[in-house]
């Protein structure tokens, strides 16, 4: 997997330069995968950019049976809240360590890559600290109900689903919203992070009022099977008149109240910009044009939210060459990073349980930021810190993180079988397609040249020390 | 690349050759410093203050400690006015007894008293060494977490974000002669993630546990793996060139300190919180007196919606874990107190008025700990606003004192800045008289 990189005409002015067809696809497979590797991109030149966004906008129709198998021995996946809540008690270690190895899997391992980038980047728009009390067993739901049943569904859909969801409740308090006291901690979040966005023209009354539209939003904390459910309680609710960005709301509106709310948020102008900005920055870079995410905020009116629809007009080529991702790149983040080398390297994953570990001083164990924003997306933010990526390669390699193995003959085999002077370009074919500077693949290789004989040990170091070069950690 | 860059990580090694980011502190460079104290080897533990200020000859400066309660404390229930009526008004069921009562505050001046879980204060406070500035904090009228703490950190509240990018702490260190030179951290952040207060700042780096920051993987291999990689990223995107080349001077600065048989003093009990082995890391760079010039902490969870307490509640046990660690510094340090500052607030403080669910909303004015040996500890400082309705700033506390005016104080008197509009443009600085 070579990818052709464009004739370099020295004379010529930079801007000029055109990516190769080959570029521009490994570009998309970068930005669509949380990794890219041979069948993926392969994949994308039989499909075409095009066909390969289509392909992966229908992730229902892409077999996903291998993950499958790997997260049967899951067991509390699948389970109500109720039967979580019976299983494992109000502690629920077991669906955290779970829910947080399934995670790290699908990242990896599902054929439905996009499907899981797009899910990634709604668990942090939509944050749920998985340690806020109950949601060490609710975040399982809501991973399931409202995350992942939404992700490439209507944003409107989604909203109203993350509003009656008991691991949001509990995560931001409103199941204490009540008529004998209002909070405005999800009210606040609600208008700031999930839909207007800061700057979005909102004021502190809408706050207030907002906070009393949702008095009486809880969910069911009796034991049994209808625990954890959605529930509205007339007689916590503020039967007042209420308005909310200059809409009135009448007395007695009850649980309308809040879905009206819902609904003007969902169709305001600041939400689609909001929604269509995070989309941009995912997918096409930190800094993109305002007119593309215009373009984008454009799809979200005349489709009603529809975010399959979002992600197709954000993924289109004439944006992959106005951002340039070859010349402006992102920063993996850890979760990324470690996605990207545990498929890189062929890692079998039996237990990420020690791996959390390298996950958690890198910064990024899944589902656990606590502040409501998210995990940032963000150059900055993760851009100071380098050797936690570096100590996680090596010890992945190493097998210190046990149920992560790595096998160097099938791995030596998957790349060709080089012979030992070659070993640096084949892992750099292997890890990004053969696209790191000739400079960092040299640099592998002279370490290579001081062993005198090609072993398992000097493939885990080599391939964790390409891991730990400055390109593999850019996307 | 040349073979210099391969041998420029080797300890003892020629460093030639190597840029300036990673020549700026080699392993040689600091066993030299510790050589001429006498410590001599790697063996040697360097718990000697005065090191650096030998070899460099600087005048000594202040290391800041710089704490972000995050998540908005409730300021009203950790210095307690219990000498405003209208606090218990205002607090039916979260109010801190009066002193003398049951649970009841520990009286500090006849108006404020501590909540009885931060009782680990007192002997901080009544030994000059705390102050607390009450009714403080950041003039912007923003309740949203994120924008006070983007504008709290990067320093410039008046302004439209998009137009700044470096932290307020950050344009102070560039603004600042450093303390030593040749230190190869002026700023570390015990922190994941580098916070945006150090965003853009020289010679600074993130390190969540320095006590465990070492070269992974084997160790036959390590120095030439080292070298690779120390060559390959002075030419990456930056600030990963730039975080490289601080990361390898903080692998040999950490390496050769031993943090982790670090012995604080006799009196100094450290709680096995996070945080309290994060500050108790802090006193040990402090003390090995290496040049570093500001240390950041990151302490969050101080959103309490629901269930606050303050006596029981959520609050009361962050609450006890972070005085404890605070008293704990306090007494680690006092061999070079005059030279140490530590400074915690938050983002805001919470509304007055509690809420239905035993806790309270996002509000404005805040609490400061300022705590030192030049710190004119002792009292609560501050103009008190008031709780009745008609002092409030939109039902919450008002803000007497600008956060920017009381580490502006910092800065000037023990930082070595001289230009304090560099730091906080546009700000006219009104000191507190906290120090001097």
């Amino acid at each position: 997997m070579q990818i052709a990189q464009p004739a370099v005409d020295p004379t010529a002015a930079r801007t000029l330069s055109m990516p190769s067809e080959d570029q521009l696809l490994a570009a998309l497979v970068d930005r669509v995968t949380n990794g890219l590797c041979p069948e993926e991109f392969q994949l994308a030149r039989q499909l075409g950019f095009e066909g390969y966004v289509e392909y992966h906008l229908t992730p229902n129709l892409i077999d996903d049976s291998a993950l499958d198998a790997k997260l049967v021995g899951l067991g509390s996946l699948n389970l109500s809240a109720g039967q979580l809540l019976a299983a494992y008690g109000e502690l629920g270690i077991v669906p955290l360590l779970e829910l947080r190895q399934a995670a790290v899997l699908r990242a990896a391992f599902s054929k439905r890559q996009l499907f899981e980038r797009v899910v990634e980047l709604f668990s942090d728009h939509f944050n749920v600290y998985h340690q806020a009390g109950l949601c060490t067993l609710l975040k399982t739901v809501d991973d399931r109900e409202v995350i992942r049943a939404h992700a490439l569904g209507r944003f409107p859909e989604l909203l109203v689903a993350s509003a009656r969801s008991a691991a949001m409740s509990v995560y931001l308090d409103n199941y204490a919203n009540t008529v004998l006291g209002a909070q405005e901690n999800y009210a606040r979040e609600l208008m700031e992070l999930h839909t207007l966005g800061v700057d979005g023209g909102y004021t502190e009354d809408d706050v207030k009022n907002v906070a009393r539209a949702f008095t009486g939003w809880t969910f069911d904390t009796t034991p049994g099977p209808g625990f954890g459910d959605f529930k509205f309680t007339w007689l916590l609710h503020d039967q007042g008149e209420k308005t909310v960005l200059g809409v009135d709301l009448p007395e007695f509106g009850g649980l309308s109240d809040g879905s009206q709310v819902l609904a003007i948020l969902a169709g305001h102008d600041s939400t689609a910009r909001n929604v269509a900005g995070k989309l941009c920055r995912w997918f096409l870079g930190y800094d993109v044009p305002p007119a593309i995410v215009e373009r984008v905020a454009e799809v979200y009116h005349s489709s009603g939210g529809d975010l399959r629809e979002m992600v197709r007009a954000t993924l289109r080529p004439e944006h992959f060459l106005r951002v340039k991702p070859w010349e402006q790149p992102k920063l993996k983040r850890p979760l990324h990073f470690a996605a990207s080398l545990l498929r890189a390297a062929g890692i079998e994953v039996q237990s990420t349980y020690l791996m959390t570990e390298g996950l958690r001083r890198m910064g990024q164990v899944p589902y656990d930021w606590s502040p409501p924003n998210g995990y940032p997306d963000s150059l900055g933010a993760w851009g100071s810190s380098l050797l936690p990526r570096w100590e996680f390669a090596s010890n992945l390699l190493a097998g210190v993180y046990l149920g992560c193995s790595f096998d160097p003959d099938a791995f030596l085999v998957a790349i060709g079988n080089p012979p030992k002077s070659q070993l640096a370009s084949a892992i750099d074919e292997r890890l990004t397609g053969g696209r790191s500077p000739s400079s960092e693949v040299a640099l592998v290789q002279r370490y290579v040249d001081d062993f005198t004989l090609l072993t398992g040990f000097l493939v885990r170091e080599a391939v964790a020390l390409a891991a730990s070069m400055p390109h593999f950690q850019l996307y | 690349m040349s073979d210099q860059h391969r041998d420029e990580s080797a300890p003892g090694r020629n460093d030639h050759g190597a840029c300036d980011e990673y020549r700026s502190f080699s392993r040689r460079q600091f066993l030299g410093r510790g050589a001429l104290a006498g410590a001599g080897a790697l063996t040697a533990p360097l718990w000697l203050p005065g090191v650096a200020r030998a070899a460099g000859g600087a005048a000594p400066r202040t290391t800041l400690v710089y704490v972000l309660l995050r998540g908005a404390m409730d300021g009203l229930s950790v210095c307690v006015p219990h000498g405003d009526a209208g606090y218990y008004q205002a607090r039916p069921s979260l109010a801190v007894p009066a002193p003398g009562k049951s649970g009841g505050a520990l009286d500090l001046d006849g108006f404020f008293g501590l909540n009885p879980a931060a009782a680990p204060l007192q002997e901080a406070f009544a030994g000059g060494r705390l102050a607390l500035v009450h009714a403080a904090g950041s003039t912007d009228p923003t309740r949203s977490h994120f924008l006070a703490f983007s504008k709290i950190e990067f320093g410039l509240p008046q302004q439209p974000l998009g137009n700044v990018d470096s932290g307020w702490l950050a344009r102070a260190l560039v603004n600042a002669p450093p303390t030593a030179p040749a230190a190869g951290l002026r700023a570390v952040a015990i922190e994941d993630l580098l916070p945006r207060t150090l965003a853009k700042a020289p010679k600074t780096l993130a390190v969540p546990d320095p006590a465990n920051f070492a070269f992974p993987g084997a160790a036959f291999t390590a120095d030439r793996r080292r070298a690779a990689i120390q060559a390959a990223y002075p030419a990456a995107l930056p600030p990963l060139n730039v975080t490289a080349g601080t990361t390898f001077g903080g692998i040999d600065l950490l390496d050769s300190l031993g943090i982790a048989s670090y012995q604080p003093e006799p009196t100094a009990t450290y709680p096995d919180s996070t945080f309290g082995q994060q500050l108790r890391a802090a006193a040990a760079l402090i003390k090995a007196d290496v040049g570093l010039e500001a240390i950041t902490l990151d302490y969050g969870g101080w959103d309490h919606h629901a269930n606050q307490g303050p006596n029981g509640g959520q609050m009361s046990a962050m609450l006890d874990d972070l005085t404890r660690a605070f008293a704990a510094f306090d007494q680690d340090t006092l061999p070079v107190a005059d030279r140490v500052v530590l400074v915690a607030h938050s983002e805001f403080g919470r509304r007055v008025a509690e809420n239905g669910s035993a806790g309270t909303d996002h509000g404005h004015g805040g609490l400061i700990f300022v705590q030192g040996g030049a710190v004119h500890g002792g009292q609560v400082h501050g103009p008190w606003p008031g709780l009745a309705e008609s002092q409030l700033d939109q039902g919450d506390l008002a803000v007497t004192t600008d956060y920017r005016d009381l580490l502006g104080e910092i800065l000037l008197e023990g930082m070595g800045v001289s230009d304090l509009d560099a730091v906080f443009p546009g700000h006219v600085h009104q000191p507190l008289g906290l120090f001097g």
